[in-house]
């Protein structure tokens, strides 16, 4: 067997990577206390529970991130030939799972509180002496647990962007969506001490549905992953241009009649192969082909043990437009 | 709601500062906030004014320690004239039936030595306890830890009667404090001017609600941080 060379990162990327093991790592206090503050209060509110088990969903991206990147790090070796750059997809797959199942319960749990009509009490706390309703200081712990994932995700998304780093990326925008799910257990709560005894539940099942969505959408995508899906933009889930881009620097080389590329995604890396049509077969060819490589892997640093491939004509192609050539 | 309008206000002024789309998002959230803010919690089925308009009615449990529910229906007394009830409603039933009207807010209160946690509580509101205090093997003045396997007494059907036997002791039958042990609440034992020697847990007694009546539970819990301490001293009094 003859493993992989290991996938490095430029400099200027492995200082975000480093930063953000740094942000995951600071994901664990962080969010932490607010699954504590929340917990604390959620009383027999089910909307607070529920935001107790969002934003503890709201830890696993950071853990498989900071999981994966362990095992990604290992080089290839004649045990695994191809590295581990696989690892993130399958660790997001776990949490994705997780997070939808968790997601699917929450749903259930309100569903079925809402058909049974089953009213929830909001007691009281003693704070600075002061018998007050339990409603205020849930207010107080939901304005927290909007802003603390709000700013971990602030923090992480260009640093996602950066590093293409997809389930980096799937955790900054689950956690820019919190102030939604906070928003509805704060009208929950408002509710119920509005006298609608619904409100709470309703709330529930709001953010239920919300994690089932981010679950599903993001079992979705890593499923895609795992499957050798065409690489795709961190951001929409578009056909990525880089494609296009290498092909056309490969048609630009003066010694190639045509080429074309076959590529997919493991982790932040593109890997695949390209296959090069050359004018005329000279001893010069395999100088041409090493060039090529190289040229490649200069034209983005993502851009990883892609196999140079003469041929005397292209593979049969099918054009889903991310393939058409901008020239 | 008098307060609707002022909080609007403030809030609107608040919006001429925001610039960003974002910032709007926290300019409806605290507009809601302040237009719903005043008055809450209320109850969804009327406890409260009920109380006001018919009296209160507390159901108290069957076979509750009659020094217990002494001591909390005079409180409930006093409950039901700090909130304006025209008159108190007696109702002596099993907990399972107290539960059921509570659910149907047939009741504003359940007394009687509801333990916290109670299985039954789950469907109901709980205030924070009304009394805390432990559960222990007590003795008369003087009296030492018993030895293992040595005979406490221990009120038949109480379920005390576990941990009695969990320490190494032997359970034996006995209602009220006898010689030379005996295990059940500290009030109980205070009561006689016996002292803990083995304590096997704490206690502590809740008051339950009509589920979902905030307003009444606040109003009740109110009541309660004056009147813990009074509360306390009638049950734990000497004879």
């Amino acid at each position: 067997m003859i493993p992989r060379e290991p996938f490095r990162l430029p400099p200027a990327r492995a200082r975000d990577e480093r930063r953000a093991v740094l942000l995951a790592w600071l994901t664990f206090p962080a969010m932490g206390s607010v699954v504590a503050v929340l917990y604390l209060l959620a009383g027999a509110s089910q909307a607070m529970r529920a935001e107790v088990i969002e934003n503890a969903l709201g830890l696993l991206p950071s853990a498989a991130f900071l999981v994966a990147l362990r095992a990604q790090r290992r080089p290839p070796s004649p045990r695994y030939p191809y590295g581990r750059y696989r690892a993130t997809s399958i660790a997001f797959l776990v949490a994705a799972v997780a997070i939808a199942a968790l997601g699917t319960f929450v749903v259930v749990e309100a569903l079925t509180t809402l058909l049974r009509g089953e009213r929830p009490t909001i007691g009281a706390m003693e704070i600075g002496g002061r018998t007050v309703w339990q409603g205020w200081p849930m207010l107080v712990a939901l304005g927290y647990s909007t802003v603390v994932p709000m700013a971990l995700a602030r923090a992480k998304l260009p640093l996602a962007r950066r590093l293409h780093a997809k389930v980096l990326h799937a955790d900054a925008e689950m956690g820019k969506a919190e102030w939604r799910t906070s928003g509805a257990a704060i009208l929950g709560v408002l509710g119920v001490g509005a006298g609608l005894w619904w409100a709470d539940a309703a709330a529930a099942l709001a953010i239920g549905l919300d994690v089932l969505a981010d679950g599903l959408r993001e079992l979705g995508r890593v499923v895609r992953d795992l499957m050798d899906e065409r690489p795709t933009t961190v951001e929409a889930d578009r056909p990525d241009p880089v494609v296009a881009r290498l092909r056309t620097l490969l048609r630009q080389l003066p010694w190639v009649a045509d080429a074309g590329v076959r590529l997919r995604e493991e982790g932040q890396a593109l890997t695949g192969e390209a296959f090069v049509v050359p004018r005329r077969v000279g001893a010069d060819l395999l100088d041409h082909l090493e060039d090529a490589a190289a040229r490649l892997r200069a034209a983005d640093w993502r851009v990883y043990d892609v196999a140079v491939v003469p041929v005397r004509q292209l593979p049969p192609a099918e054009d889903d437009g991310a393939d058409a050539s901008p020239s | 709601m008098a307060g609707g309008g002022g909080s609007g206000q403030r809030a609107a002024a608040g919006a001429g500062f925001a610039t960003r789309p974002g910032d709007m998002r926290w300019v409806v959230v605290g507009l809601g906030l302040g237009l719903v803010g005043c008055g809450l919690p209320r109850d969804p089925g009327g406890t409260s004014a009920r109380v006001r308009q018919e009296g209160l009615r507390v159901g108290v449990v069957a076979g509750a320690p009659p020094p217990a529910v002494a001591a909390e229906a005079a409180a409930a007394e006093r409950l039901a004239r700090a909130a304006g009830a025209p008159r108190v409603v007696w109702v002596v039933a099993p907990e399972r039936d107290l539960v059921e009207l509570l659910r149907a807010r047939r009741l504003a209160l359940v007394i009687g030595a509801r333990e916290r946690g109670h299985p039954l509580a789950r469907s109901v509101g709980v205030t924070r306890p009304i009394y805390r205090g432990v559960v222990a093997v007590g003795a008369p003045r003087g009296g030492r830890r018993p030895p293992r396997g040595a005979p406490v007494g221990v009120a038949l059907g109480s379920r005390w009667e576990v941990a009695v036997a969990r320490r190494g002791y032997r359970p034996r039958p006995a209602p009220v404090p006898t010689p030379p042990w005996w295990a059940g609440p500290g009030w109980a034992l205070g009561r006689r001017g016996w002292i803990a020697v083995d304590t096997l847990g704490a206690l502590a007694y809740v008051w339950w609600t009509p589920p979902g009546e905030n307003a009444w539970l606040l109003a009740v819990e109110r009541f309660l941080t004056a009147e813990r301490p009074r509360l306390r001293a009638a049950l734990e009094s000497r004879r």
